[in-house]
């Protein structure tokens, strides 16, 4: 059985190291392939649906 | 009044589902692509979301049942690969009077998938024990029993004493978020 060598570390604090872990994570620039992902997703949505117009007109 | 679409959405909800990712994955480049696929199966399935619902809840779920789904075939073809990860993390935290913030991280990555979600969830992301629980699909107490748990265990880690000083320091702390591709979490 592993034990502590003081007093457990309070949640909170526990909990404050985490966030500031993950908010140093999300402050950061997005990876190009995240960032664009959605540009490209939108594009070919775009694409689709103008495809389906023109061959609902055709 | 106009629904808008959630998939207008999704780009604010990346930077926390990369961060989360990241605490599942333990390495950046397996962290973006846990995060693309996860974008592109929530595109495909957007019409699966509830308006009105909570969007970055849907989004991690999405994002765990990935990982796990990948995790479980990883498993079948390779064996234990987290095993060596966590081998290469388990070194002991060096202490010099602080907390170093890569002595926590390096303590948070030794944790039990389940335990490092639950902490991720409810510790870090702000998700409440009953939404990290309907997430998680198990019950809300099982993701209380899971957090505490991970909190116990990350004090029993970094072998805290009574008169140790909880305070992190900046470039230990950018040193290690800013490792790229292999950094851990």
């Amino acid at each position: 059985m592993t034990q502590s060598r003081g007093r457990k570390i309070p949640a909170q604090e526990i909990d404050r190291h985490l966030r500031r872990a993950f908010q140093e994570i999300t402050d950061e620039a997005l990876p190009p392939q995240l960032a664009d992902l959605l540009e490209r997703l939108k594009a070919g949505e775009a694409a689709a649906t103008g495809k389906a117009g023109r061959e609902d007109r055709s | 009044m106009t629904a808008v679409d959630p998939r207008e959405e999704l780009v604010s909800h990346l930077p926390a589902m990369r961060a989360f990712a990241l605490s599942l994955t333990r390495n950046g480049s397996q962290a973006d692509d846990l995060v693309q696929d996860t974008v592109l199966k929530a595109w495909s399935n957007i019409d699966k979301f509830e308006a009105g619902t909570n969007l970055r809840a849907w989004l991690f779920t999405i994002l765990r049942n990935t990982f796990y789904s990948g995790k479980r075939r990883a498993h079948r073809e390779v064996g234990d690969p987290d095993g060596v990860l966590t081998g290469a993390l388990a070194e002991k935290p060096a202490h010099d009077g602080r907390l170093q913030m890569s002595d926590f991280l390096r303590a948070f990555a030794q944790l039990p998938d389940e335990q490092r979600e639950a902490l991720a969830l409810v510790g870090a992301s702000g998700f409440s024990y009953e939404e990290a629980a309907e997430m998680c699909g198990v019950a809300v107490g099982t993701v209380k029993s899971r957090a505490n748990r991970a909190r116990n265990r990350l004090a029993e880690l970094l072998q805290m004493d009574v008169h140790e000083a909880l305070e992190m320091t900046d470039g230990a702390t950018v040193g290690v978020l800013a490792a790229q591709p292999g950094r851990h979490l």
